[in-house]
């Protein structure tokens, strides 16, 4: 019996898609330009369903592909080749919520958004918001360990995540907790793009409303002056909530969308907003007022829906951008804070050199910059043209010392910018590391972590202290 | 998102725009409730679209493209922009040839049922939600006169509600014309996709509101009045009634855009704790969100937020009738949150919404008009 | 190339059995340090008195709880516990076989590939030498009063087997102990 047939009669109806009709819509995810079909979607109701079809693909040998909201945009839930996909959509369940310890067990396919909706009633929020928060669920938040316009002060999912329950590859439940002693799996899970297991609880900290909030609009004239009051924010000793940035394509695009009245003339916009207590956030203010005081435009939110107005536009300047141009590829590559005016001073003359356009909305605080390179995939060469300059991007970041991917993954898209930042041996251990947890290499296999011969073939090997390791593997 | 070779230059734009960021699952009734991607708006612009680049296409699909409410709450979620519910639109056309002929024929009653004043009348009579209260006044001194659109089941189902926007308009110096019932807006056969009878309808209605002497054209349901903003898009440009369109839409009005601005001071408001909700085509159709909780803040009703105000109720103009089960789950999701403050009454702002709602409320359901009209 | 770093290699290369202790590794000092940045860069044989007292200069300090400032930081991120790991930013290590290992980096946000900076958080000179570690530092008026880490055993036995199998990752001849 084939491993469809096995799967539709395992499970009752509405529960497996096998048409090519029906299964189309899931052959891709946030970033549209990887699409593969899967043999099938399962959606299961529950844990025991998840663990059924575990067990069906592991005996047949077919790879799992874990998808949450399908909003990642590495294509880590792309499916594979003659792949399942696992759709965990309909485990959307808050299921505790312990005020006293500031925590909540929650399904996988609960939307990052919805945990804070739960929770707002007794003052509590879940700090990490990915611009997409509306919609990608807390499962795809700890397999990419998601960051958000919060973390500089509040940190990435890894540092909001209590405990996990997951399945492994064998349907064995393993639980971990922060609090556990000895190596830190936890924190390993967090970022392993579905490679490791499947996640079927989290617990996460909650954090208390602040108790008083302020957001500074600052406009500038120059992106660099921009960039450097980002510096001079910190400099000055002070963790803003959120310092974020857009240039003026993403202004405009945001604008057109939100309504938010951002200057429309600034060539840069920061977004700085100041939580805590009222004397301190009142004090930095004043400190950040006068650090941005060369700003053209500079504006302090006067009630909490101007405040929520001015994220709004920012939230939405990815999709935004959409109406600028049908495509986009966004880049990920995170530099040391102190870099970002020379970063951006170079992606605007590689913008030239490859003659595409690139919308510029990141988080500046934690030196995560977002370009966004626009083009048609419609036009022969432009989706080939664009990729290349992401390439030459993600490069610089490395050699800025910096990394590839801030928070979105490398799922299958940045697997030969991988064999730039880490070396044969390095790999290996990723490697061997997935062997620990799926021996037969069938979860999300092929992503996040490139097979060394691709990037022998690449050519981008790192040479190593004068030795190239392994000469016998063939170069072209 | 990148298309293959869609000949359909309207529907190739708008899944252009679509940047598959999936922003619009969350905000979407149905997914919400089945947590399948497919009876999600990014879901049902992948069948559509894989439809157009003449993938196999079944009735398969056909069910979860007639799951979709059309609410549009997608459309105020989208930061791209997408028209979805213009490409699901363009989509039904398609799919209505696939569609066994069973249930053709059963769309094809239904609709003849409600927008045929013989058939609907004596039944509609027997489920009737309200009566007329209260006597008709007549304007003392006139300032203008305005069309007010009566509508195909609202004057049987609930006469009172134009009653009593003729009362409001009366006091306010408005003298009233009133629409015959034959002339519906035509939404019902759009929703079912019979978009050349809803043309017909259309244009009739367009000719005979253009020879009425009135300043405004003003709907109390929030769903013909989207569908009579709407007329403009139904012609082509060198149509001779895109012009005409075009001059009905400038002129037509919500009853809320109309009352907005007025001094409501003089009106005898009904005091009971309300809860208002709002009707989708008035959110996220006509795009007035919050004017209706405005003008009821400003008259000194209470009002509490309420949870997933942004969600569809279920009733969707005939998609009670096709899809009960999922039009009854909203129902009651709607409810519970609507009761949450335990109200007296429910205000809303469509007569749809209105009939559906009070179907299992256990508190009256009333327009938010015949609050003012006491 | 740093002469210490690669006596050491050797040393590894060279051993069957090794019980990983600060003062073999003889291998301090501050690498680097951006206070702009919020970042230290340490080798895994500098004190915490050291490290604390340098950031002291920039009114900056570690945002984890340490009870003995006399230790190395390398022995502290080896016995350490949640707090410690959410302040890693990245790690240079020896393995078992002696090759140089560069994971994480100097920047807060990092996802490529898998967080073997904070996986080795804890692993008790067991898996690896510790060379060298890279640290989110934080303005001294945000750090609030900090409390010992609560740390317990996970009794799983899967938990245990592959706690043992990612031992072997790193340490394939099984010579740290
Ligand atoms: C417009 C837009 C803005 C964005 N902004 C941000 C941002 O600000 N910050 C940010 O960090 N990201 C951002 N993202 C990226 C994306 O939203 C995040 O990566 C998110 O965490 C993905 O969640 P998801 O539920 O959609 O996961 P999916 O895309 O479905 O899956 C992501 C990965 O996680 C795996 N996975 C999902 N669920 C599980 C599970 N239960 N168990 C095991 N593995 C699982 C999948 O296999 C896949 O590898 C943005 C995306 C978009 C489209
Ligand atoms: S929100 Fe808009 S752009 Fe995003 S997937 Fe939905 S329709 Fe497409
Ligand atoms: S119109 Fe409503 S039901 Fe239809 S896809 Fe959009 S949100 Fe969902």
């Amino acid at each position: 019996m084939t491993i469809v047939n096995q799967l539709s009669r395992a499970f009752p109806k509405g529960i497996v898609l096998t048409s090519k009709e029906n299964t189309r819509p899931f052959e891709c995810d946030g970033l549209s330009v990887y699409r593969q079909k899967p043999l099938a979607v399962v959606l299961p109701d529950d844990i025991v369903q998840i663990k059924q079809v575990l067990k069906i693909c592991k005996i047949n040998k077919i790879p799992v592909v874990t998808r949450g909201a399908g909003t990642g945009l590495s294509g880590g839930a792309t499916p594979l080749e003659k792949s399942i996909v696992l759709g965990l959509s309909k485990l959307n369940k808050v299921k505790l919520i312990d005020v006293e310890n500031q925590l909540a067990v929650v399904e996988p396919g609960v939307r990052n958004i919805a945990i804070s909706e739960a929770v707002a009633q007794y003052g509590l929020y879940y700090a990490p918001d990915p611009s997409s928060q509306i919609a990608c669920t807390i499962g795809g938040n700890v397999s990419e360990n998601s960051g958000g316009v919060h973390c500089l002060k509040y940190g990435l999912t890894v540092h909001n995540v209590e405990a996990i329950r997951m399945l492994t590859i064998d349907g064995d439940e393993l639980i971990l907790s922060c609090q556990d002693d000895g190596l830190g799996l936890l924190a390993l899970m967090n970022g392993s793009e579905g490679l490791l297991g499947v996640i079927t609880e989290v617990t996460v900290k909650l954090t208390p409303n602040p108790a008083f909030v302020k957001m500074v609009m600052a406009g500038f004239d120059s992106v660099r002056d921009c960039a450097n009051a980002v510096t001079n924010i910190i400099k000055a000793g002070i963790i803003p909530a959120g310092l974020e940035m857009m240039d003026s394509f993403a202004i405009k695009a945001a604008e057109g969308f939100a309504k938010v009245g951002y200057p429309l003339d600034a060539k840069a916009l920061l977004l700085c907003e100041l939580d805590g207590i009222q004397t301190q956030v009142q004090l930095e203010l004043d400190n950040v007022l006068k650090i941005l005081s060369g700003a053209s435009t500079l504006k302090v939110s006067e009630s909490e829906e101007e405040r929520l107005n001015f994220w709004k536009g920012r939230k939405s300047a990815f999709s935004a951008v959409g109406t600028l141009s049908p495509d986009y590829y966004c880049m990920d590559g995170t530099i040391p804070r102190r870099h970002l005016a020379d970063m951006l001073e170079k992606i605007h003359k590689l913008s030239k050199k490859y003659k595409l356009r690139v919308a510029n909305v990141f988080h500046a605080g934690d030196g995560n910059l977002h370009p966004l390179i626009l083009y048609d995939a419609n036009v022969t060469g432009e989706l080939e043209r664009t990729e290349e300059f992401g390439t030459e991007i993600l490069k610089l970041s490395v050699d800025m010392g910096g990394t590839i991917t801030g928070e979105h993954g490398v799922g299958v898209e940045k697997l030969n910018a991988m064999c730039h930042q880490f070396n044969t041996q390095e790999l290996e251990i990723f490697h061997k590391i997935k062997h620990v947890f799926d021996e037969n290499s069938l979860l999300n296999p092929g992503k996040a972590v490139p097979e060394l011969h691709r990037c022998a073939e690449l050519g981008a090997m790192h040479v190593h202290r004068g030795e190239l390791p392994y000469p016998e593997l063939e170069r072209f | 998102m990148q298309t293959i070779k869609i000949s359909n230059m309207e529907a190739n734009n708008i899944i252009r725009k679509c940047v598959h960021c999936g922003f619009c699952l969350a905000t979407c009734p149905t997914y919400q409730l089945l947590g399948n991607e497919l009876d999600s708006p990014r879901g049902r612009i992948y069948l559509i679209k894989s439809a157009l680049e003449n993938h196999h296409f079944s009735k398969q699909s056909i069910i979860h493209l007639d799951r979709c409410l059309t609410c549009k709450s997608c459309e105020t979620t989208c930061p791209s922009g997408v028209e979805y519910v213009q490409l699901v639109n363009i989509g039904r056309k398609l799919v209505e040839q696939k569609r066994p002929l069973w249930q053709k024929v059963y769309r094809y009653c239904i609709r003849q049922f409600l927008t045929t004043p013989i058939f609907f009348n004596p039944i509609g009579f027997i489920f009737r939600h309200s009566q007329i209260k209260g006597k008709s006044i007549k304007p003392i001194i006139k300032i203008g006169t305005v069309l007010l659109l009566g509508g195909c089941v609202q004057p049987i189902l609930a006469p009172n509600i134009n009653h009593s926007i003729k009362n409001i308009l009366a006091k306010l110096g408005y003298e009233t014309i009133e629409t015959p019932q034959k002339q519906c807006c035509g939404a019902i056969d759009q929703h079912l996709s019979v978009n050349h009878d809803a043309l017909i309808q259309i244009k009739k209605n367009i000719d005979a509101w253009f020879k009425v002497k009135a300043e405004m054209i003003i709907v109390s349901a929030s769903g013909c009045g989207l569908m009579i903003k709407d007329y403009v898009s139904m012609f082509e440009r060198l149509d001779p009634y895109y012009q005409k369109a075009q001059h009905i839409v400038n002129k037509t009005k919500d009853i809320a855009e109309f009352l907005a601005d007025k001094n409501l001071n003089q009106l005898n408001l009904e005091r009971v704790n309300i809860i208002y909700h709002e009707p989708c085509t008035l959110q996220h159709g006509q795009q007035l969100g919050g004017l209706v909780s405005s003008i009821l803040n400003s008259l000194g009703y209470q009002q509490t937020p309420v949870v997933d105000s942004h969600l569809c109720c279920g009733s969707a103009g005939t998609y009670s009738i096709f899809q009960p089960k999922l039009s009854k789950q909203l129902r009651t999701n709607k409810l519970k949150y609507l009761q949450i403050a335990k109200p007296q009454m429910i205000v809303t702002a469509n007569i749809g919404c209105l009939i559906h709602l009070q179907k299992e409320a256990k508190i009256p359901v009333k327009h938010w008009v015949e609050l003012l009209d006491n | 190339m740093d002469s210490r770093l690669q006596q050491l290699q050797i040393l590894v290369k060279e051993s069957s059995s090794l019980h990983i202790k600060s003062t073999l590794l003889d291998y301090s000092g501050i690498v680097e340090y951006y206070a702009e940045d919020l970042v230290i860069s340490v080798k895994a044989g500098t004190s915490i008195a050291q490290i604390k007292k340098q950031l002291k200069i920039n009114n900056q300090a570690l945002s984890f709880y340490t009870d003995n400032e006399d230790i190395s930081i390398g022995a502290a991120y080896a016995q350490g516990a949640q707090d410690l790991s959410d302040c890693v930013l990245g790690v240079k290590i020896i393995d078992g076989t002696g090759t140089y290992l560069n994971f994480g980096g100097q920047v807060m946000k990092n996802v490529a590939g898998y967080d073997v900076a904070r996986l080795l958080v804890g692993s008790k000179g067991k898996l690896a030498l510790i060379m060298q570690i890279s640290f989110k530092v934080m303005p001294a008026t945000y750090i609030n009063q900090l409390t010992p880490p609560i740390k317990r055993k996970n009794n799983s036995v899967l938990h245990q087997q592959i706690e043992k199998k990612l031992k072997q990752v790193f340490d394939p001849r099984g010579i740290f102990n």
